[in-house]
């Protein structure tokens, strides 16, 4: 499983591959109770955050009621909405600043529209904001092999037939540093994502000359968290 | 009181009201505010969403931000109204909880369209990017078949025409084209490109369906916006649980009003009846006040309800501190209902006459009490006591009662006596204690006068006076009589008497008492005596602290006496303080030892020669003192003179310090009479002795002293002053000559050619010479003159207030005297010497001694150099 980043997260329908939390808030449920993960419950938790006395305070004075699990979720969202990480390249360049850009990139960006890469990488987070099928065009389950219950995306959530292998619409934003790709983890390396995603959402096999300026505008999606290049 | 309860209730009853009044609401304002804010703006953000929708079908918008963020308000705020309808009441809101549950559901289902709407959008943009692209590339590709070609021209037609004119015929027109597309065969790639194309238009006729009917299912053309029906219910609801309130609130005021007007009316009607209960609560104060006992009340359940002021001072409670309290607690020993005050309950009076009362201080008093019960419908209520404090009625009872008891005890076992006479002064009463002490029978007494009783010792005018005491019925003590016993010894009587009125104040009689006061009397005879000896000995003990104290200022005196004749005189004068009236003469032994000598005397010395041999005085042979009291039996010394009548009495006391004896005191008494004073008494003895043994160590000490100093300040060989003593006095010389701007002269000399002497004749007649010349000077120097040997053969004169011309003269006749001196030695002649000398004088010659002492040497230096024995005067 290829856990999606936290960063820019506040500004996403639903959270998950699978949108299965529908907020941040639920999104914290998860990891918390998932044995491959935290493999905790609240009491647990709970129990640990009280025998820090500082904490206790500190937590008291934003939280009258205390540590309590609605709390700790609301506490931990807040902190994720802060997590954007504004101040890209490619923001600048939409700002107005034409030198934010490369040639080469902004040939690439170019290519990301004209592909129609950004029918479903739209939006502030360049994606991030609805479910797609993956494999509109051409059946990406069937020729890659494989069959886990992952594999079955929004299916898993909602047990409707026209949900299976609908995934969430990954946001761009970072999208170089945050490797592997795909719902798996399955994909190593952008220009990789890149042909697939041409050949199976958009039926065309991108060129390698155009593969090579998208991939070099996605670069330009790295963003700044509190003034610092990720 | 109930109706005080009944005040006190309805006023607590309208507060409480009151209270609720004002908490009265259907819902709180603030939340009443929010919940509307949260309705409108849910209403506004639905409005958005299905703005962003439209605008996204006609590709008005491109991305879906608006989308989620709308979406994600409406969520939060129908999960706000979630929240807010856990505060509404139970009752009536059923409406509103029914269409927020609505109202959740199809925000869900809206949520859901949207998400398949966003998707299809996505998936319509791209192929109807694609669609023309492909289908142009096929067309104009010569290698399709017109026909085809034809048929793709009807489908761009078709596909192109479906979002704006969309219906079922249509889309029917183009499924069916699309159909038969499936069926051509191409060569590749061209078939390829078909199949993408087919690809393509498969998606927007599946999108596009869905897309128009999603848009229609999330903004349905008549269909009201999320919530507003919601807000309808909701306002409707609060209409009514406004008005609804209000009129509760009407009501409540209302209630509250009446309560009020009658708690008023209860309060002013109380406050009349309490002024008429406090008048006649005042009235019964004063009257209970009034009387003289004390009266407390007290009501069912035994507490204590009234006091009067007798009965707060009898108990020493505050009358506030006993209402309300338990009787038993200040009347302990009156148990209700087994000792005089009653118990509930109890409908008897009870009256005792020896009820025990407690005070606030814990005593207790004895209490005479009677206790009325207050009978209402046939059951007591209440009680009232009334008490009087008969303590002291009984204590002076009792003790009227123990005081007669002691007398009775007093009058049969003591040794005094009482008596009593009626209005004529005859005795009535008599106690036994008459014959106890003195013997007589009191029956004897009764009816006699006390003048008809055979006393002794009282003259008529005694008893006059006595009887005229009595008759003026005045009081009379320590009248002293005397009576003899059947043995014939006296008895002293002591009698105290007082007259006896009776309340009218008429004299009744008289009645007293007697003491036998014999033994008292000869003890203070006793005590007389010794008190007269005691106070002579405290004089003599006194005179004798004086001596002592004489005695020891005498020592003092003595020890700071600088000669001997300086003594005498103080000895003198320290005997006349000793013996005032007694003679005495201090005899001192001469050196010679062959006779004593009167140095000091005092008074009148009759007898003792002034100057007589030792061995005349029988003291002085036998060593200790010698006492002449009487001429007949004692031995009287010879130094008294015999001549006139009888010796007086005397004492001789040696004067005796280290075993020498150094003189003689001696005492004459004046004697001749009986007067202790003018005798020989041991303490006069003693005293003598104590006082001789002073001087005689005194003189002894003056003496010792006296030698000392000659030994410290005399050369030894010639017997003339040394050479310190000389410096010492010049010294003392100048300073006076300065100080009166006298003169003095030095003389310097020495023995010529004594070197020569020494030799031929040896030290022996060296020192023969030095000794015959010290003869020679001391022979020619005035008493003033210090002479000194100032060092081997040199001598010094010094001669105060000598001119020069006198120094000049007698150190002429002092160098004739030296040459004309004969010495021998072990009877041989040594021949004759001469003297040479140099006169110095202050201040003609020097101002200091040292310079004085040179200018002598000088002159003395030049005498030798001009031929030896002469005189040169200082140049």
């Amino acid at each position: 499983m290829n856990a999606p980043s936290v960063f820019n997260s506040g500004y996403s329908v639903r959270q998950f591959w699978d949108g299965r939390a529908s907020t941040l808030e639920d999104q914290i449920e998860g990891p918390v109770h998932n044995q491959k993960e935290l493999g905790s419950d609240w009491a647990q938790i709970i129990g640990k955050l009280a025998a820090d006395p500082q904490l206790v305070t500190e937590f008291k004075a934003v939280y009258p009621e205390g540590i309590r699990p609605e709390n700790i979720k609301d506490a931990i969202a807040a902190f994720e909405r802060t997590l954007v990480t504004p101040n890209s390249r490619f923001d600048r360049y939409l700002k107005g600043n034409r030198d934010a850009l490369s040639a080469d990139e902004i040939k690439g960006y170019q290519l990301f529209r004209g592909y129609g890469c950004v029918s479903c990488h739209q939006g502030v987070n360049v994606g991030g904001n609805l479910f797609a099928k993956l494999g509109v065009m051409r059946d990406y389950f069937k020729e890659r092999g494989g069959n886990v219950p992952a594999n079955l995306g929004r299916y898993n959530v909602t047990g409707r037939e026209e949900h299976k292998h609908v995934f969430k619409v990954p946001s761009l934003r970072n999208v170089a540093v945050t490797g592997p790709y795909f719902h798996d983890g399955s994909v190593e390396t952008l220009e990789e994502a890149v042909l697939l995603m041409g050949r199976h959402q958009l039926d065309v096999a991108i060129s390698q000359q155009d593969v090579v300026l998208i991939v070099k505008f996605l670069h330009a999606l790295t963003g700044q968290h509190r003034g610092k290049p990720l | 009181m109930s109706r005080t309860r009944r005040l006190v209730i309805g006023l607590a009853v309208a507060g409480l009201l009151l209270l609720v009044i004002v908490n009265v609401r259907s819902i709180e304002t603030g939340q009443h505010t929010r919940i509307r804010e949260t309705l409108s703006e849910l209403r506004q953000m639905d409005a958005e969403l299905n703005a962003a929708v439209i605008k996204l079908r006609h590709g008005l918008l491109h991305n879906y931000d608006t989308l989620v963020h709308t979406l994600n308000v409406l969520k939060q705020h129908a999960r706000e109204l979630g929240g807010h309808s856990a505060v509404l009441p139970a009752r009536g809101a059923d409406d509103i909880r029914q269409d927020l549950a609505t109202l959740s559901q199809t925000l869900a289902s809206k949520e859901e369209m949207i998400e398949e709407f966003k998707f299809s959008n996505s998936v319509l943009k791209n192929s109807f990017q694609y669609f023309p692209r492909t289908i142009d590339a096929l067309v104009h590709n010569p290698q399709v078949p017109p026909a085809l070609r034809q048929r793709l021209h009807f489908l761009l037609n078709g596909i192109l025409l479906l979002p704006v004119e969309g219906t079922a015929e249509r889309y029917e027109q183009v499924a069916e084209l699309v159909n038969a597309l499936r069926n051509e065969q191409l060569s590749e790639p061209l078939q390829t490109r078909l199949d993408h194309l087919i690809k393509h238009a498969q998606n927007i006729l599946v999108h596009q369906g869905r897309i128009d009917s999603l848009t229609r299912a999330i903004v349905p053309a008549d269909a009201p916006l999320l919530g507003q029906r919601l807000e309808q219910t909701y306002n409707k609801w609060h209409e009514s649980q406004v008005r609804e309130s209000n009129f509760q609130r009407f009501l409540l005021v209302l209630v509250a009003i009446i309560l009020i007007y009658y708690a008023i009316y209860s309060f002013v009607q109380l406050r009349g009846n309490a002024r008429e209960l406090a008048e006649s609560h005042r009235f019964l104060q004063t009257l209970t006040d009034a009387l003289g006992e004390g009266v407390y009340t007290f009501d069912a359940s035994g507490r204590c309800t009234f006091v009067n002021r007798e009965a707060e001072r009898m108990l020493g409670w505050k009358r506030e501190d006993l209402i309300g309290r338990e009787i038993p607690e200040f009347s302990r020993l009156c148990i209700p209902g087994r000792d005089a005050s009653p118990g509930p309950g109890s409908s008897e009076t009870v009256r005792s006459d020896s009820c025990m009362l407690t005070r606030k201080d814990g005593t207790v008093f004895t209490a005479s009490l009677v206790t009325v019960p207050f009978i209402e419908h046939g059951t007591a209520r209440g009680w009232v006591t009334t008490f009087q404090d008969v303590t002291e009625k009984r204590l002076a009872e009792q003790a009227l009662k123990e005081s007669e008891e002691r007398f009775r005890t007093l009058s049969t076992l003591s040794s005094d006596w009482y008596w009593e006479q009626d209005e004529n002064f005859r005795f009535t009463a008599m106690s036994g204690g008459i014959q106890s002490s003195t013997g007589a029978d009191p029956r004897e007494y009764i009816g006699k006068t006390r003048w008809e009783i055979p006393y002794v010792g009282m003259s008529d005018a005694d008893w006059r006076q006595h009887k005229a005491t009595l008759e003026a019925h005045l009081p009379f003590r320590d009248l002293i009589l005397q009576r003899l016993d059947g043995e014939g010894r006296i008895h002293y009587l002591t009698v105290n008497g007082q007259p006896v009125f009776d309340e009218q104040g008429n004299y009744k009689g008289y009645r007293g008492a007697g003491k036998d006061i014999t033994e008292q009397q000869h003890a203070q005879e006793a005590l007389r005596m010794a008190n007269r000896n005691m106070e002579h000995l405290l004089k003599e003990q006194e005179k004798r602290a004086h001596h002592l104290a004489t005695l020891s200022e005498l020592s003092h005196v003595l020890q700071s006496c600088l000669s001997s004749e300086e003594a005498y005189s103080s000895i003198a004068k320290f005997c006349q303080r000793l013996f005032p009236q007694e003679a005495v003469a201090l005899y001192v032994l001469a050196p010679s030892r062959n006779f004593l000598q009167s140095v000091a005397a005092w008074g009148n010395i009759t007898r003792s020669e002034s100057l007589f041999a030792p061995e005349t005085c029988w003291a002085l042979r036998r060593g200790q003192v010698h006492q002449m009291q009487n001429p007949h039996s004692d031995l009287v010394c010879t130094h008294i003179s015999s001549s006139g009548a009888t010796p007086q009495p005397y004492l001789c006391i040696p004067l005796i310090a280290q075993s020498e004896t150094l003189g003689l005191v001696y005492l004459e008494f004046p004697g001749g009479t009986q007067e202790e004073s003018t005798r020989i008494t041991e303490n006069k003895r003693q005293l003598a002795v104590t006082m001789a043994e002073q001087i005689a160590l005194a003189l002894a000490n003056i003496n010792l002293r006296d030698t000392l100093r000659q030994q410290s300040i005399r050369d030894s060989l010639t017997g003339l002053f040394n050479r310190r003593y000389l410096e010492e006095s010049m010294q003392r010389e100048l300073a006076r000559a300065h100080r009166k701007g006298g003169m003095f002269a030095v003389v310097m000399f020495d023995v010529d050619h004594f070197k020569r002497f020494n030799d031929t004749f040896g030290h022996e007649a060296g020192d023969i010479v030095l000794r015959g010349l010290g003869r020679i000077i001391r022979a020619h120097v005035r008493e003033s003159d210090i002479a000194c040997r100032y060092g081997g053969e040199e001598f010094v004169i010094l001669m105060p207030d000598a001119s020069l011309d006198t120094a000049v003269e007698r150190g002429e006749k002092l160098r004739q005297a030296a040459q004309e001196l004969e010495l021998l030695q072990d009877g041989q002649a040594l021949g004759s010497i001469s003297i040479s000398l140099g006169v110095a004088v202050f201040p003609q010659h020097a101002d200091s001694t040292d310079k004085l002492i040179q200018a002598a040497d000088a002159a003395l230096y030049r005498a030798k150099r001009a031929g030896r024995n002469r005189v040169e005067i200082s140049g």
